[in-house]
């Protein structure tokens, strides 16, 4: 049923502007239209701002309960637990913080997926900030062919994730990888004789680079379009000023590009980590957290653990275990957000 | 909680010397969390037994031991000639409260032969026999497969909680969980006799009963025990492995299916070309001749990365064959051992003298295409290489079809002899089906010989039957080239043998533990000491959750 509020110029009712909902009862004969008069009670209430307000919010609210405060409450009394898939609940019980203290203490992967997380994380970060700056400056630049060349940088970016990492799977390939064809074939015409070639996913440290390589490749394209968004926000004027007063390219770009680009760069770079923290495919399509446990992410070794191991209430401990380094990040943001309000 | 066997009652036998003892071990009972015991004095030679003189020291026990525990009146029955005719004349005398349950304790010196008519004659009266503690007993000791006959007739085995917990020694710790893996255990009791020794405890037997007895799935799974044993009696056996695979406490979760078989898969050319005359038959020879093919560029390919496949099928194996084992008989984590050791040394010089380093980072496919494009001379997979290479026509470099130069051979000997690792499959419902008596039905009709057998045929026996006939099907002879996956197919055990293949088992291979293991000293991340001491603590901490 369709439900039509229509402001009338209320004649009828002296209490001014009065909303009327407008009710299409299909049931009875299609098309007639049944007036619906409000009580006062309510259209006092509605015309509060404060209550309106409320009620708009209810169907976000409601989303944002559902799927995303219900599951996480329930991950996190699920990490309490000793609740295992196909367990009935009659058997689950509460168990503390023992999840967590045994990961903290005793399991001997779980360190290993912290450290490739702030690795992965850090490394990513920092190359696709640079590389996204770069790329940026330069598509500001350019004046011909500009929108056929954005489409094509955000490409890496549109393809579904788990699509171009089978891709690279294929790069990445000991004995068919293009990286290595092409080495060994400037190895046998320069007569330096047969080279296997690095062992991108066989060897722990290159494994551990190659899907940061790839979340690279993957991430940049958001980081270049956000900042060229950026770019175009700042006042030429600026540049100008800054070139009379003599100051180098060098200059301009530190003195005012950077400045001028620094409230994105904080929401894009919070962005990014967040999702790189959290990352999941790119991992399990590439090594599934091997060699030896060397590419090992929190959500690899929480979807392990859980989904593949069975073990839901220590895979739920792993995974929010990243809840305090994901709640810092967004704080810090939440803070600077609010100061530039100010 | 509710303990049918306790020698509670002060002064009437071997239980507790005085009444302070017996209300102390009310006291235990209740705070182990038992609500109800039944106090079963001796009836025997040496000790007489007198119902009504028992229920009113009974009474007494209730009013000195307080609300905390429901007490009732049974008897801890020997079996005799003498005791046997005094039962049958007047049963209820002995039974425990006013049931039909009677506890039977046999001789430790003689176990009468017509055991088995006494029962019978025990039920004709309306009895329902409860045998007490037959693990402890010297003569079933050796001979438990008694104690199942007599389950099946209806007798009902009860087994001393501390047995379980170790407290009566290694045979009877091993006859109790052989009996549990069975389904022959009916009962717990405590059995106490005092607050030291013998307790009245509960709680700890129960928490490892249910450990080997709670399978993963078991809770969501259809039991199928009916359909998988009938298909047994109709067509033979199944293949051991397929069977532990399958079950779990006596009760099959799913229904044996088929079995992806694994052995090692060579290139004929380059071992001759290397001047290997003939296929290793130890590792220690593999390495010696896979040294050769690995310098004229074909090394043997082997993943140890994070795959359930081909990693598991070359690890577990390789293992066994040294005599590394995940678990002892009784569950216990044996991983760290002289054998695990020797079988990770030797490893990192197999890796590093003749194995393609680029393994570590293979998935499931990667063997099959380097082994297809030349790159590998030998590796350890499934049929899938040789029937790629046979139905896609593949041809070798001098333009030949390259599947005449495939052939299979076993694992390698390790000192603990030859194994391999079979891939078994099943087929399970889940309870929430809607449909479970057709999916029965269905499975049913599959598992015929009708059916499965054209089946396999139309795989290109690229799996085999989990029934032992099928060893013998005329398949293998339409695919004679696939012959050694069948002359190879009993050479395996469990996975997390010693133990049992329990959900601990299958969690070391969802968690890579054993192939990390390897992998670790491949990579050189660990020495082999320290890779075994990490599995160790990964097995125990994964086995003890």
């Amino acid at each position: 049923m369709e439900e039509k509020v229509r402001e009338r110029a209320g004649k009828e009712v002296p209490h001014a502007g009065l909303p009327v909902a407008v009710e299409e009862s299909a049931a009875s004969s299609p098309g007639a239209i049944r007036t619906v008069r409000l009580s006062r009670r309510a259209v006092g209430l509605l015309e509060r701002q404060d209550v309106l307000g409320y009620l708009l919010m209810l169907p976000a609210a409601f989303i944002i309960f559902s799927f995303i405060a219900y599951p996480f409450g329930w991950g996190v009394w699920m990490s309490l637990t000793n609740k295992e898939v196909g367990m009935p609940w009659s058997r689950v019980s509460f168990i503390g913080l023992r999840n967590y203290v045994h990961l903290w203490t005793t399991d001997g992967v779980f360190w290993n997926a912290v450290r490739n997380s702030f690795v992965y994380t850090g490394i990513a970060t920092a190359v696709k900030w640079v590389l996204g700056i770069w790329l940026a400056v330069l598509l500001n630049r350019m004046v011909r062919f500009q929108r056929i060349v954005r489409a094509a940088v955000l490409l890496p970016w549109i393809i579904p994730t788990v699509l171009s990492t089978i891709a690279f799977l294929w790069i990445f390939d000991p004995d068919f990888s293009v990286i290595n064809w092409t080495l060994r074939w400037f190895y046998t015409k320069l007569g330096w004789g047969y080279v296997k070639g690095p062992l991108w996913l066989g060897d722990p440290t290159l494994a551990l680079m190659s899907v940061t390589f790839v979340n690279i490749w993957r991430g940049t394209p958001f980081y270049a379009i956000s900042f060229l968004a950026g770019l175009q926000t700042i006042d030429p004027d600026l540049y100008e000023a800054a070139a009379i007063d003599g100051a180098s390219g060098w200059q301009r770009f530190w003195h005012v590009t950077l400045p001028g680009i620094k409230p994105i760069t904080v929401v894009v770079i919070v962005f990014s980590i967040i999702v790189t923290f959290s990352d999941f495919q790119i991992v399990y399509v590439l090594t599934r957290g091997g060699p030896a446990n060397s590419t090992h992410l929190f959500a690899t070794y929480a979807y392990q653990i859980a989904m593949v191991g069975t073990r839901l209430g220590l895979g739920a401990a792993v995974s929010l275990f990243m809840f305090p380094v994901l709640a810092l990040v967004i704080i810090y943001q939440l803070v600077y957000l609010r100061r530039g309000q100010r | 909680m509710i303990d049918i066997h306790c020698h509670l009652l002060p002064e009437v036998d071997d239980g507790p010397k005085s009444w302070d003892v017996a209300v102390e071990m009310c006291r235990m009972a209740a705070a182990d969390g038992i609500t109800h015991t039944v106090a079963t004095p001796h009836a025997s030679d040496r000790y007489a037994y007198d119902r009504a003189y028992l229920s009113g020291l009974l009474g007494e026990l209730r009013e000195k031991a307080g609300p905390i525990l429901e007490l009732s009146l049974g008897c801890d029955f020997h079996l005799s000639f003498e005791n046997l005719e005094r039962v049958l004349e007047r049963p209820h005398t002995y039974t425990i409260g006013e049931t039909n349950y009677l506890l039977i304790e046999l001789s430790n010196y003689s176990v009468p032969t017509q055991l088995t008519d006494c029962f019978r004659r025990l039920g004709d009266r309306g009895l329902t026999p409860i045998l007490t503690h037959p693990e402890r007993n010297p003569i079933l000791q050796q001979t438990p497969q008694r104690i199942l006959e007599w389950a099946e007739q209806g007798c009902l085995i009860q087994v001393t909680a501390s047995a379980l917990t170790g407290l009566w020694g290694e045979r009877p710790e091993i006859i109790a969980r052989w009996l549990l893996d069975r389904s022959a255990v009916h009962i717990l009791a405590s059995d106490a006799h005092d607050t030291k020794h013998r307790v009245p405890n509960l709680s700890a037997a129960r928490a490892v009963a249910e450990k080997i007895i709670g399978p993963e799935y078991a809770d969501a799974l259809v039991d199928v025990t009916d359909l998988c044993t009938a298909l047994e009696s109709k067509y033979g056996g199944y293949l051991d492995y397929c069977k532990r695979h399958a079950m779990l406490g006596g009760r099959f979760n799913a229904v044996p299916h088929t079995i992806v078989p694994n052995v090692y898969v060579v290139r004929n050319s380059y071992l001759k070309a290397a001047g290997t005359q003939h296929w290793p038959k130890t590792w220690e020879e593999l390495r010696r001749e896979g040294k050769k093919w690995k310098a004229a560029g074909h090394p043997i390919g082997q993943t140890v990365g994070h795959t359930f496949g081909d990693a598991v099928d070359f690890t577990y194996p390789y293992l066994w064959s040294f005599g590394a084992a995940e678990r002892d008989e009784k569950g216990r984590v044996t991983i760290g051992s002289k054998q695990t050791l020797e079988a990770l040394k030797f490893f990192k010089a197999l890796w590093d003298d003749a194995m393609d380093p680029a393994g570590a980072g293979w998935d499931d496919s990667n063997n099959n295409r380097a082994f297809l494009s030349g790159a590998i001379a030998a590796t350890n997979n499934a049929p899938s290489i040789y029937l790629t290479a046979s139905n896609q026509v593949i041809l070798d470099d001098n333009g030949d079809p390259l599947v005449n130069d495939i052939a299979h051979v076993s694992n390698p000997a390790g000192p603990a002899g030859v194994f391999h690792y079979h891939y078994t499959q099943q087929l399970a419902i889940p309870k929430y089906s809607k449909n479970v008596d057709a999916a029965k039905d269905f499975i049913r009709w599959l598992m015929e010989k009708d059916q499965l057998a054209k089946y396999l045929r139309r795989g290109q026996a690229y799996q085999a039957g989990a029934l032992k006939m099928y060893m013998k099907d005329l398949m293998w002879d339409m695919f004679p080239a696939l012959k050694p996956f069948r002359d190879h197919l009993l050479e395996m055990k469990n996975v997390g043998w010693k133990g049992e293949a329990d959900v601990g088992a299958a969690r070391v291979v969802q968690n890579y533990v054993l192939i990390d293991m390897l992998a670790n000293v491949a990579t050189g991340k660990m020495s082999p000491e320290e890779s075994m001491k990490w599995a160790e603590g990964q097995l125990k901490s994964i086995y003890a959750g």
